[in-house]
């Protein structure tokens, strides 16, 4: 255990150093572009750093899409399923790259030129093997506004790897973060047998510490009650009642934990009450066939299921392994079917037509979370009923599915749709929404290209609607329809209309002079509008705390400034298309 | 105000106020069921509960008049851990044996706002350690065979770091 017992294998054998930047990106949870569009795009991250050591919004690094608060805030936003069961440094988001030579690690460099401080987490993994190794994880980190080159100290492994996940907290930033490239440093293995011994495992001199979250460890530190206080098992005084009011408190970890405690406790800790939501999101990393099994006892009951993110067997190693666990994903999915209300699947991979078919199966739905999920095209025959929640962004549903989900869908209220870029006629979804979702509260179709005025003027009709997302949506048509959204939506507190490119004061002001909720304007890249409006927008609107004017170009640096002064629990945002800096 | 008396297991008698006695639900029912209200001299005698643990739960009734009432929906319970408050947290910094009479008290008079604070701070101090810390904390004993205890360790692993 003792730290000197680590010798590097570098040190034993003949190996090559290597600096490699990215050579694909295999895998992300969050974009800020379209697929065809290189702007902001994951793919950016390929390759060597062209930006570094610039500051600034620049188009060609890659953006994740949301910062601070604002997201989160969202009615549409998943809650928690198990709150017990979070994340300390509290990860939103990953990437997965890969690079083109396995190296044993000893150096990265993610080169961080806007808004740096949202990596929390860096874990590598060799892609044929299914093992991630955590390299270094830290809170995330307040930092001055300049580009920084971020290679946080790792932890010593000789071990293999060619893929790197980073993971992202940007709930402190004030604006989006932005990479411009991805340095692995390292050692090569310059023979097949040198590349096998330290693959598998033979120069691990040392037992490094388990890795993982190591969220409990953070809560174990400052513990005083590790010595027994009493002399008699104080359990044995509770009714089972009681102990089941402690375990509900636990974190799934523990409850597998306190299974193994004695013959009390692991009848006690397999009572179904305990399992009715379930959180493995946190847990992606170990989730694999026997945590499924695991579960499938347990979850008789169970209401909410999170399996965001639980790609284990998301690689080449071995297909039997993918086929086995897709299989009992099946089989949790339909275990859990006559009771599951909440699913939450984002980013998984295995969600494919199969997956989909089991979860069409789970008629009690009324929270469902596909985000990402792109091994399907189309959607069963069977259909959900009882949806509240449905989040769809960057999925490949179809016109004709949607459509069909939507009809069938009466109490819907949360519609996520960004980045859904096979939807071909947004504005026919839109009157579907009119006429057979009444009670909707929230829109968004963010970075989706079919909707035109025709469709934008059918919100007015949506009487509920408190937010809407038509970022960059309407970029190649002529504005129009506002004034009948200003005239039937007056509950809408949140309004995005980034990139709306040809619109005016005059089109944008009746929405500020009738919706006095609003409290969230996003008028990026909108060049004819005046100080003018936005005078009245800050004026006029007592709830307002969120205001975007990057790339405004009609309205000048100083009278920001000013109305930051005049209204400072107003969060108004400029972003700067580049700062050249002198890093001298 | 009108009062009511307790008295604790050990024979010391408590005067409370009636609106604070009805943060007990059973102590609510009680009253209501017998019409006890308005008689002072009236004495509840609460053979489960010693005047130590009754001075506690009442001193815990008492900063807590003016909570709102829980309501019972498993769908809102906060299973979080980490937002005791620091009273409750100054509160429960006692030792092992009286947090848990706390529990049984709070239980057999069914204060659910006593209860579940109590039970989460146990909660939070099972939280992160191996059975065997468990066991130690505790003072349970083990009571596996070895041959159970590695049948079971195995089914569990799943969680486990690997």
């Amino acid at each position: 255990m003792a730290n000197n017992t680590f010798i590097p294998v570098e040190n034993v054998f003949k190996m090559r150093y290597l600096e490699q930047f990215v050579h694909k990106v295999v895998h992300c949870s969050s974009r800020y572009s379209n697929q065809r569009n290189y702007s902001y795009s994951p793919i950016n991250l390929v390759g060597k750093y062209v930006k570094y050591p610039s500051y600034g919004d620049s188009p060609e690094a890659y953006f994740l899409r949301s910062y601070g608060k604002w997201w989160k805030d969202s009615i549409a936003a998943q809650k928690e399923y198990r709150p017990q069961d979070f994340d300390l440094l509290g990860a939103e988001d990953f990437i997965v790259v890969e690079f083109d030579c396995i190296v044993v690690p000893r150096e990265i460099f993610i080169y961080e030129i806007y808004h740096p401080g949202a990596v929390i987490r860096i874990w590598g993994r060799l892609r044929k093997d299914k093992k991630w190794y955590l390299l270094w994880e830290g809170f995330p980190q307040k930092c001055a506004a300049r580009s920084r080159k971020f290679s946080p100290p790792l932890r010593k492994y000789n071990c293999l790897i060619n893929l790197l996940r980073i993971e992202f907290n940007q709930n402190h930033l004030d604006y989006h973060t932005a990479i411009d490239a991805v340095l692995l440093s390292g050692y090569e293995p310059e023979t097949e047998i040198t590349y096998e011994l330290i693959k598998n495992g033979l120069t691990q001199v040392r037992t490094e510490k388990p890795i993982g979250p190591t969220v409990n460890d953070f809560e174990l530190s400052d513990c005083d009650t590790d010595k027994p206080k009493c002399s008699r098992d104080v359990f044995s005084m509770l009714p089972d009642e009681i102990i089941l009011n402690i375990f509900q408190y636990l974190d799934l970890k523990s409850l597998s934990r306190c299974a193994q405690v004695n013959s009390r406790w692991n009848k006690l800790s397999q009572d179904q009450t305990l399992y009715q939501n379930i959180n493995l999101k946190i847990y992606w990393y170990l989730v694999d066939v026997n945590t499924l099994e695991y579960l499938l006892n347990k979850i008789k009951n169970i209401k909410k299921l999170d399996l965001s993110w639980c790609n284990e067997y998301q690689c080449d190693f071995s297909t039997r392994l993918h086929y086995d666990y897709h299989n009992k994903l099946q089989s949790v999915i339909e275990t859990a079917s006559k009771t599951l209300t909440h699913l939450s699947m984002n980013d998984n991979y295995f969600v494919d037509y199969d997956i989909l078919n089991e979860i069409s199966k789970c008629k009690e739905l009324v929270d469902l979370r596909l985000h990402h999920t792109f091994n399907w095209i189309r959607w069963p025959k069977d259909v959900l009923t009882k949806l509240v929640s449905l989040d769809l962004s960057m999925t490949n549903i179809i016109d004709q599915d949607l459509i069909q989900i939507l009809i069938a869908n009466p109490n819907l209220e949360h519609l996520v749709l960004d980045l859904c870029e096979q939807i071909i006629d947004m504005d026919f979804v839109v009157e579907t929404v009119i006429n057979f979702n009444k009670k909707l509260k929230a829109w968004s179709s963010w970075k989706t290209m079919s909707i035109t005025s025709e469709g934008v003027r059918k919100f007015g009709l949506c009487n509920n609607l408190e937010e809407l997302d038509l970022g960059w949506c309407l970029m190649n048509h002529v504005p129009d329809g506002l004034a009948e959204i200003a005239q039937g939506c007056r509950k809408l507190r949140r309004l995005i209309l980034s990139e709306w490119r040809g619109i005016s004061d005059q089109l944008l002001m009746p929405l500020i002079l009738s919706c006095k909720e609003l409290t969230q304007i996003d008028l990026i890249g909108i060049k004819n509008i005046t100080s003018e409006l936005c005078e009245k927008a800050l004026y006029l609107l007592p709830k307002l705390r969120l205001l975007d004017l990057s790339f405004c170009d009609g309205i000048r640096q100083e009278e920001v400034e000013i109305w930051r002064q005049q209204y400072p629990h107003i969060t108004i945002q400029r972003s700067c298309v580049y700062l050249y800096q002198n890093l001298n | 105000m009108p009062q009511i008396k307790l008295q604790s297991s050990d024979g010391e008698v408590f005067p409370i106020d009636v609106e604070i006695a009805k943060m007990s639900t059973t102590l609510k029912t009680m009253l209501e069921d017998l019409g006890m209200e308005d008689d002072d001299d009236e004495i509840v005698p609460l053979p489960n509960v010693n005047a130590a643990i009754l001075r506690k739960v009442l001193e815990w009734c008492t900063a807590h008049r003016h909570d709102p009432p829980i309501v019972d929906d498993p769908n809102i319970l906060d299973t979080r851990t980490n937002n005791i408050t620091c009273w409750d947290a100054e509160f429960l910094k006692v030792d092992q044996g009286t947090l848990f009479e706390l529990i049984l008290a709070a239980n057999y008079l069914d204060i659910r706002g006593l209860l579940d604070v109590a039970c989460k701070s146990v909660a939070t101090l099972i939280s992160g350690k191996t059975p065997e810390d468990i066991r130690k904390t505790f003072n349970i004993k083990n009571d596996f065979t070895p041959e159970e205890e590695e049948e079971i360790r195995k089914e569990n692993e799943c969680c486990a770091e690997k």
